[in-house]
This record gives structure tokens, C-alpha cells and sequence, in this order.
């Protein structure tokens, strides 16, 4: 076929593939139209798509293995000691398994030859020193040793009796056997494996396929105590890493088996849990992205196991299509309690916590089915979160890389967690830069052009969903540093609700796994009294502020933190006071955040925020407007200086300057700046921002000013809407925009509307303000204003000159905040007439530009 | 002085991300030899019921060739292509030499009996399997590539998109097209025109 068809008729079944199948008719005529052989030969190949599912999907390496396995060293008829060779039933870890016929007593029975390559005089040494140990066992579940041997090529086998049965596992589920009906059957498994420990035999290889049960349903015990005789040249020294042959079946195996170190009854009573846990749930207790053995023997020696009811709901759904899981029965909610805390107890890490025995593993099951009170407790919480933070500080940064991968759209390959376990540093960096990617002044994230905030946005409500469903609930230390991000994405984003939410939760779990006194729980008492702030619990914030600063201040000194976590408390504190009304020690906070910058890298400034913007907002409240100006100056300059122009926090500080050039009635130079800033945060923030709201706001105060109102008006609309979707109503410049709304409506013929606005404005400040603080001043002030042009005199009057008096008192009789307050008393008197008066309070103006 | 194979493979993996065209062949002999000596310790020992894949063994002498410290991912890409068609190397001539062996004997010819449960497959052949996918790559260089990465390599879907700097989605729809194809090749009844 030459070449150009070849692709075109790839290209087609590819596509056909990927077609409904309903639809794939049409798509034929549409394509092969005029080419009935290309159309055939489409279809020849689509043909095989029935039953070709497994097709090639099991790796070369894999089917190879198998396939050789397969094959076994005898044939039917050969004979190997007394027995004769009928067929080959299973090859397995040891060796090979037939099924032989014992020539002289005439039963049959199951042959396994120990595989080549272990047949040392070492192996058959051992053998016979156990052998008369092994064959003593009899129990009616344990399948009895006859004999062993060594064939005349020099192989061990030995010869079992043969057991017509099935496998645990799958008789259960193909019968349908309800929960009851497997604990019971599991019982008769414990009762055997009782019975050998108590002559000193241990399995060492307990699991289902083990452990086989006849049609009469007896379970039956195979290859008891046969693991230690094979032992001796496999198993891994102490302390040496697994390698591939090193356990016989990892996923049944204990921890200390993995760790090649002494095994004892207790193991089994491990292996045990395990196959109860698979019983109970159809799933493995551990979560590996591959069977890589590395990967399964970090779950098995480090993984805390998801608990067997929660295991059960998220299987449901997989197992539904292709297992009785019905009548498999496990309700997720009989397992909720004792059972759990059964398996999870046989299943302990440490040999010395799970049951001692497994006849109590064994009677705490039938207490259970009693409905008596079992022994096993859940776990403590603590004591597992202190040993997993013990062994797993490297699989939080892997957690981190799969975040990044969703991230970046770099695929996660189970390499790079690989990488990350080896490179915990830097997984540190990548964890640091996820932060700050994801953090709201870094504006690639964030920009409107890039539609980024979508896919954050998505990572986020999945990861949190997940967070939700469970899914980190065994590994708390993952768990805690998610939350966080979290907590800073929604934060980012504006969403402070759940931002809060996410941050108590992640205080709580520091609490839990570091103590209190942790400077990371330090950290994170800190983020928490700042997302109560954002949340508008002031009083809650900064009873947890004097309570941490001080700590802090000390942690600090001692040198366990670093300026920049300091600073940055100091300005949330200092935010939080201002609006609280207290400028004074937000001046204090402001100042001594500024006094550490000196201490810090200059990539940490974005991380303090623009501090000398917010100290000059505060000296402002303070009456000390000229200063104010003045530092508001300098920090703009000081950006511009380090040419550090093209961020969100130099444009906060041309907002700030803007806002203090309009009070001072400099227009042209205030509207410039904050068109400027405006160009910024266009670029960088998402329109939501906050700052992008003050922003609007100092532009609607200017165009007010100026007189230009339906600018004014519709900036200041944008910039209420931006205040409620982000910050709440209880954000302190929220008011300050009520007002600016109320008084442009109270001047364009609307002043009962405009009244309303401002009696809500005053409101809200007297709700959270002292009385004589000069916000509420001026919102009163405002409100006179509106019912002077209602000619309402006599309510206008107590309010313009209360609010002038407090205004005077507080800021200075100068200040433009006083003047402002003063202009409207003028105007109250000369509108009702009272020219005298109006004249007395005239002649107290500082300019007359208004 | 002999250079150590570690330090050996991490320059040639180096080399490689600096764009030398022939690291790739320079790789190989060191890649064939570890692979090699594993593939045959693990068909000899490795029981059936212990999921071990390619990726392991892969992954294995991976470690054990490359200087941690210096790999980068990427690395890990293109240590994994090579051991791909390294791999498939190995496999095919283990089964060519084993069915050799059987001719004539008492044994079937090696097949890879994969879906013993799916009643209705047939067994795959390795050395068929083989000779059907030289003759797919000849038609199909990037279909095929594709297979040997994932069939032999046991990479997954988005690492094979790595290697072959396409998109996992095109990777998907070269494997099912692949499959089709090598399916209809070693069918028996090959009536196909």
C-alpha cells in the first residue's frame, strides 16, 4: 500500500475507534465513499477489536514469566520418589506443584518441587530437621505433610496432601457469603493456624491462595511452616533493601518480613488481618501507584492501611461490574467500628501492639459477632500521627510534585515521585514554588489573560473534594500541608469562607501533630488569626494576635523564624487594628514590620506586602495628613527605585498616593497614579482583586470631587460589587464606598435613595467602631450632607457639627477630612438661611477651593 | 583507569539532553548488559503470582546505572526508551532459543498465554508477535515505537508522550490502531487482502 494510504487508513481507524459505535456506519460512508477496498480493509481491522481488550496490554516481561513458568520439569507418567507424575498443577514461588499419585497407598497427593537453583545440600539439610516437626501437624484444616524427598536429579519436593478446593478468597465471593458467613469461616482459619503456633509452627506465608476451601466448606491450610525451610538463602539480611525475590507474596507479608528481620506468631496474625481485610473489603489495605518492590515494601512497612469501611465504599464501584459484590455483602457500615478496628489492630506496624495472639484475634471476632464489646481500640491518633511523621516527610514532597504535575500540566510520572524521595530539597522548592505560583500576587496565575484561574480553581475544588472524601485521612502530614495550600488558593482567589474553613483545619491537625508550641503551629496560629480577620471576626483575630506576637517576637530572637514570617504577623496585625479604629498601634506594627525588611531577601518584600503604603494610610488617620502624603510619596518612589514597577503591591502603593492626592484635591496628579495602578492590576489580578476594588474606589472619590458624579457613579457601583463578592461588607473601605454611592445619589436628584445608603454606611461603622472614632465622624458628616439637600435642617444640623467637632479633634482643624466637614455646615447654614452663622464657620476654611 | 558504568551511563544520559544524536547507540551496550543479566534472573526465578512488571526491572537498573543525584527526569525517558527496545531484544531471543530448544521435543512451542481466562483468546506467540511489528514499523515508525515502548518497555501512556514528544492522546490512538493491526496479522485465518 503506498505510504500516503497507509496514513490515511490509520488515520480513519483511528479515528472509527474512537467513534460510538452507533455512529461509526456513518462516518464509514462519509470517509470511504468512493473507495470500497479502503472501506474494507477499515473494517477488517476493526473487526478485531472483538476480544481484543487484553491484547498485548500485559507487558512482554510479565507474559514471558508467566508463560515460562508454565512449563513444568516433569511430565505425566514420570515418577519422582513413590509418586508418579499426573499433571501439573501450579508453579509458584518455591518451585513447581503436581498433582502425583502415591504409588503405594494409593491416594493422591500434591507434589511440589522445590525450584532449581535452591536444591543446596544446605536446603535438604534443613529439610530433614524439620520435616518430622511439620508432618506432626494434624488438624482437619491444616493439609497434612507426608514426606519429603529428593528426586534422583537431586530436587527437594515434598508431598502434601492434595486438596480439592478453592481458593478463600474465591469461594467466598462466587458463593455470595455475607459478612457473618466469612468471619465465621475465618474463625476455622484461626482455629488452625492456633493450633500449629501452639507447637511452634509459624506459616510465614499466610494468604488466600493458601488457604484453600472444599466443597464440603472446610478451609484447609496449605504449606504450613513450608516458607521457613526455603528460607534460609532467600530471605533478605537485616536492614538490606528488598529486592525482587526477597519475600514470597509482598502484599500478605509484615512489616518485619519485609525488613528481613525475625518473624513470629505475630506475623501471621499480621498476614492474617490481611487476608480478613481482603475478605471483608475485595480490595488490598495499601494504596501503590505500581507493584514496583520498593514502592509495595515502602506501603506495607510504612503506609498506614485505609480503613476496611472506608476501602469498601470506594470499591464499589470497580468491583460492581465484575464481582458478586452484593452478596459479597460488606456493608460499608457493619465494618464502621469494631470491624475496622479489628483488621486495623491485627494489622499493627509494630508486632508488639497487634492482638498477642491468634486466638484473640480469633475471640475478639466472635465478640463481635455476639455483639459484645471487642478489645480492639482505634488506633490513636497521635501515636500514629507521631510515627508517620517520623517516616514520612519525603512522601509529603512527593504529594507535592503530583499538586505541581495538575499544576503545570507536567505529567506525573511515578519517576518524579521517585526523584522527589531522593531529592526532598528540592522537593522543598517545589513545594515553595507552588505556593507562590499559586499565591495571588504572583500574577501568572492569576492573570485575566491566561484563564489560569480556572484551572487553579478546578485543582482546588478537586483537591479539596478529595480532602474531604478522606482521601489523606491516613496521612496526616499530606493532609496539613494541602490544607494550607488550599487555605492560600481560596484565599487568593477571594473565596474567605473557605479559606478560614481550610486554615482551622490545618491548625487543628499542626496542633495534633506538632503540639502547641510548634513553631510550624505557630505559623499556623497566625495564618488562622488572619483568615478570622479576612472573615471579619475582629475580636476573635486579635485575641489570638496578643496572644501569638508575643510568642513570635521570642521565636524570632531565638532565631527559629525569620523576619519575613514576623513582618508579615506585625501587618496583618497592624491591618486588623486599623480597622478596628485603633491607627496608633497599627502605626507601632507597621513600623516595627518595616524596621525587620532589612533583614529580609529583596524577593521576600512581596511577601510583607507594600507596609510603608499602609503605615502612611494610618498616620493619615491620625490627622498627620502631610506626613501621610509624604511617606505615601516615598513608597512609591522606593518601588520605583528597585524597579519593582511591574507588581501588584507597587500598584497598591500609586492607589494609596491617589487616594491621598484626591483629599488633598490634587486631581490631576491623583487620577494619573491611579490610572496607572488601575493598568497594573488589569495586567496582574484577576478583576475581583480587592485592590482592584480600592482602586475603583479612590478613582469614584476623585470623579466625585470633581463633580464628574456618573463616572464617579459607575466606578463606585464596580467597586461595591467587587467589595461584596470578595471581602464582605465588613472589609473597612466598604463603608467609604457606601458613602461616596450615598452622596452621588443625594446630588443627582435621588436623596431618599442616597439617604438609605448612608444611614446602612453609618451603620456598619458605629457597629464596629467607638463613637468618636472620625470614620464614623464622617459618615454622619455624609449623611448630613443628604439631608441638607432634603432641607431637612434641624436632623442635619446635630450630626454636621457633632461629626465637624470629632473630625477637628481627631484629625486637625486643617486636615482635608475636617475641611470636607466643615464645607457641608457652611452650606447646611446658608441653605436654611442662616447666613450669620454660615459666614462664622465660612471664615474657617482653609482654601476656598470648594 | 576504567570508567565505573554509573558514571559511564549518567555522562551518556547528560550527553543526550545536550542533543547528541548517537548517545542512544552508546547507551545501549551498557543498558543491554544490566537488563539482560536481570530479565534472566527474573524469568527464572519470578513467580506468576507476583505482579512484577517491565517498569520494575526497568527501573532497576535504572538505579543501579544512573548516578541518582545527577538524573533528571528526562533522563529517565530516554534510559526507559532504550530499555525498551533492549528489552524486546532479550525477549525475543529468550523465546527464540527456547522454542529452538522445544523443537522436535515433548513441548509446546513458548507462548504468552496471557489470557488463560478469557476463554476465547488465542495465545500470543512472542517471536510471531515480534516479526509482525517489524513489519507494522516499516508501514507505521511512530505506531510502532509505541508498541515496543509499552509492550516491551512497559511504559505508561504519558511517559511514551515524553519519548516520542507527541500527545498521550496520540499516543492512545496509536496503540489502539497498533493493536488492530498486529491483531489482524497474527490472526491464523488472515483472509484479510
Amino acid at each position: 500500500m503506498p505510504d500516503q494510504r497507509a496514513q490515511r487508513l490509520a488515520e480513519l481507524v483511528k479515528s472509527a475507534v474512537e467513534c460510538e459505535p452507533e455512529a461509526r456506519p456513518a462516518f464509514l460512508d462519509d470517509e470511504c465513499r468512493s473507495d470500497p477496498a479502503m472501506r474494507a480493509e477499515i473494517e477488517s481491522l476493526l473487526q478485531q477489536q472483538e476480544g481484543a481488550s487484553q491484547f498485548i496490554e500485559i507487558p512482554a516481561l510479565h507474559l514471558a514469566a508467566k508463560s515460562f513458568m508454565r512449563e513444568g520439569a516433569f511430565c505425566a507418567g514420570q515418577t519422582i520418589g513413590d509418586y508418579e507424575i499426573i499433571s501439573l498443577i501450579g508453579s509458584g514461588g518455591m518451585g513447581e506443584v503436581y498433582l502425583a499419585e502415591d504409588e503405594q497407598l494409593h491416594r493422591k497427593v500434591a507434589l511440589k518441587l522445590v525450584r532449581r537453583g535452591m536444591d543446596s545440600d544446605d536446603i535438604i539439610r534443613h529439610f530433614k530437621r524439620e520435616e518430622h516437626l511439620l508432618a506432626s501437624l494434624n488438624h482437619p484444616n491444616i493439609a497434612q505433610l507426608y514426606g519429603s524427598g529428593v528426586s534422583v536429579d537431586g530436587i527437594p519436593f515434598f508431598a502434601m496432601e492434595y486438596v480439592e478446593g478453592q481458593r478463600l478468597d474465591e469461594y467466598c465471593d462466587e458463593r455470595g457469603l455475607g459478612t457473618k458467613e466469612r468471619l465465621q469461616l475465618f474463625r476455622k482459619v484461626c482455629s488452625a493456624v492456633t493450633y500449629a503456633h501452639q507447637r511452634l509452627v509459624i506459616h510465614r506465608d499466610l494468604k488466600p491462595a493458601n488457604i484453600r476451601v472444599t466443597a464440603a466448606g472446610e478451609p484447609k491450610l496449605l504449606d504450613f511452616g513450608i516458607a521457613k525451610l526455603l528460607d534460609s538463602e532467600n530471605a533478605p539480611s537485616r536492614g538490606q533493601t528488598l529486592t525482587l525475590q526477597g519475600v514470597m507474596t509482598p502484599e500478605y507479608a509484615s512489616p518485619e518480613q519485609v525488613r528481613g528481620e525475625s518473624m513470629t506468631t505475630a506475623s501471621d496474625v499480621y498476614s492474617l488481618g490481611v487476608v480478613l481485610y481482603k475478605l471483608l473489603t475485595g480490595q488490598s489495605p495499601y494504596r501503590t501507584k505500581t507493584n514496583r518492590p520498593d514502592e509495595i515494601v515502602r506501603a506495607i512497612t510504612e503506609q498506614e492501611p485505609t480503613r476496611p469501611s472506608t476501602a469498601i465504599r470506594g470499591a464499589s464501584f470497580q468491583l460492581a461490574g465484575n464481582r458478586n459484590l452484593e452478596s459479597c455483602a460488606t456493608n460499608p457500615k457493619s465494618l464502621r467500628g469494631d470491624l475496622d478496628n479489628i483488621v486495623l489492630m491485627a494489622m499493627r506496624k509494630e508486632p508488639s501492639r497487634r492482638y498477642s495472639s491468634i486466638g484473640q484475634f480469633s475471640a475478639d471476632i466472635q465478640r463481635h459477632l455476639d455483639g459484645l464489646p471487642v478489645l480492639a481500640r482505634k488506633d490513636t491518633f497521635t501515636y500514629r500521627a507521631s510515627k508517620f511523621i517520623r517516616r514520612h516527610r519525603v512522601a509529603v514532597a512527593a504529594a507535592f510534585l503530583i499538586l505541581l504535575s495538575l499544576v503545570g500540566g507536567i505529567i506525573a510520572t511515578t519517576w518524579q515521585a521517585q526523584a522527589a524521595r531522593h531529592e526532598k530539597a528540592k522537593a522543598e522548592d517545589v513545594k515553595n514554588a507552588l505556593v507562590r505560583m499559586l499565591n495571588y500576587s504572583n500574577p501568572i496565575v492569576f492573570s485575566p489573560q491566561n484563564n489560569g484561574q480556572k484551572t487553579v480553581k478546578e485543582i482546588l475544588d478537586e483537591t479539596a473534594k478529595q480532602l474531604e472524601n478522606g482521601e489523606f485521612s491516613n496521612q496526616p502530614e499530606i493532609k496539613v500541608e494541602l490544607e494550607q495550600i488550599i487555605a492560600e488558593c481560596y484565599y487568593g482567589q477571594g473565596n474567605y469562607a473557605l479559606a478560614s474553613k481550610y486554615t482551622q483545619e490545618y491548625l487543628d491537625l499542626h496542633r495534633k501533630l506538632y503540639g502547641e508550641n510548634d513553631i510550624k503551629t505557630l505559623a499556623a496560629s497566625a495564618r488562622r488569626a488572619f483568615m478570622l480577620f479576612s472573615e471579619g471576626k475582629l475580636t476573635e483575630s486579635e485575641k489570638d494576635y496578643r496572644k501569638i506576637l508575643p510568642l513570635m517576637r521570642n521565636e524570632k530572637q531565638k532565631g527559629n523564624i525569620n523576619a519575613e514570617n514576623l513582618a508579615s504577623a506585625l501587618n496583618n496585625f497592624g491591618y486588623l487594628r486599623r480597622t478596628q479604629g485603633d491607627s496608633k498601634e497599627a502605626e507601632l506594627s507597621f513600623r516595627e514590620s518595616l524596621a525587620l525588611s532589612s533583614q529580609m531577601p529583596k524577593e521576600s518584600l512581596y511577601i510583607i506586602g507594600p507596609t510603608r503604603s499602609t503605615l502612611a494610610s494610618t498616620l493619615a488617620d491620625q490627622g498627620r495628613f502631610e506626613e501621610a502624603l509624604q511617606t505615601a510619596r516615598e513608597a512609591v518612589a522606593e518601588y520605583r527605585q528597585h524597579e519593582e514597577t511591574d507588581t501588584p503591591n507597587f500598584g497598591f502603593t500609586l492607589t494609596v498616593l491617589g487616594g491621598f492626592l484626591t483629599e488633598k484635591g490634587d486631581f490631576a496628579e491623583a487620577d494619573a497614579n491611579l490610572l496607572e495602578a488601575e493598568a497594573i492590576f488589569r495586567k496582574l489580578l484577576v478583576p475581583s482583586n480587592l485592590w482592584s476594588g480600592d482602586n475603583l474606589r479612590n478613582q469614584a472619590i476623585s470623579y466625585y470631587q470633581q463633580g464628574r458624579y456618573a463616572e464617579s457613579l459607575s466606578k463606585i457601583t464596580e467597586t461595591l460589587k467587587i467589595y461584596r463578592e470578595s471581602f464582605g461588607t465588613y472589609y473597612d473601605n466598604y463603608p467609604t464606598a457606601l458613602i461616596i454611592n450615598g452622596l452621588i445619589l443625594a446630588k443627582t436628584g435621588q436623596p431618599q435613595e442616597g439617604e438609605t445608603i448612608l444611614r446602612e454606611a453609618g451603620k456598619i461603622r458605629t457597629e464596629s467602631l467607638p463613637k468618636e472614632h472620625y470614620w464614623v465622624a464622617q459618615a454622619n458628616s455624609a449623611l448630613g450632607e443628604c439631608l441638607t439637600i432634603e432641607k431637612r435642617y434641624n436632623e442635619a444640623e446635630p450630626l454636621l457639627l457633632e461629626s465637624y467637632e470629632t473630625l477637628k479633634s481627631s484629625q486637625g482643624a486643617s486636615n482635608p477630612r475636617t475641611q470636607i466637614a466643615l464645607r457641608r455646615v457652611v452650606a447646611l447654614y446658608e441653605n436654611w438661611g442662616k447666613l450669620e452663622t454660615a459666614t462664622k464657620y465660612r471664615s474657617r476654611l482653609t482654601s476656598g477651593k470648594f | 583507569m576504567s570508567i565505573a558504568p554509573t558514571e559511564e551511563a549518567t555522562r551518556i544520559l547528560q550527553e543526550w539532553n545536550h542533543g547528541d544524536a548517537n548517545a542512544a547507540a552508546r547507551l545501549m551496550p551498557l543498558v543491554y548488559e544490566e537488563l539482560r543479566r536481570r530479565a534472566a534472573e527474573y524469568l527464572r526465578h519470578e513467580r506468576p503470582d507476583h505482579t512484577l512488571q517491565a517498569t520494575a526491572l526497568v527501573h532497576e537498573a535504572y538505579l543501579k546505572l544512573v548516578d541518582q543525584n545527577r538524573a533528571t527526569w528526562k533522563d529517565r525517558m530516554h534510559f526507559g526508551s532504550v530499555a525498551a527496545s533492549l528489552m524486546r531484544r532479550i525477549l525475543v531471543q529468550h523465546a527464540r532459543t527456547h522454542n529452538a530448544a522445544k523443537r522436535g521435543g515433548k513441548l509446546e512451542k513458548l507462548y504468552l498465554d496471557e489470557t488463560r481466562e478469557l476463554a476465547c483468546e488465542r495465545p500470543l506467540e512472542l517471536v510471531a508477535l515480534d516479526d509482525a511489528l517489524q513489519s507494522f514499523t516499516s508501514t507505521y515508525p511512530r505506531e510502532g515505537n509505541v508498541v515496543e515502548l509499552k509492550f516491551f518497555g512497559g511504559l505508561e501512556a504519558n511517559e511514551i508522550a515524553e519519548v516520542l514528544n507527541v500527545s498521550a492522546k496520540t499516543v492512545l490512538r496509536d496503540w489502539n490502531f497498533a493493536k488492530l493491526w498486529l491483531r489482524r496479522e497474527l490472526t491464523p485465518s488472515a483472509a484479510h487482502a
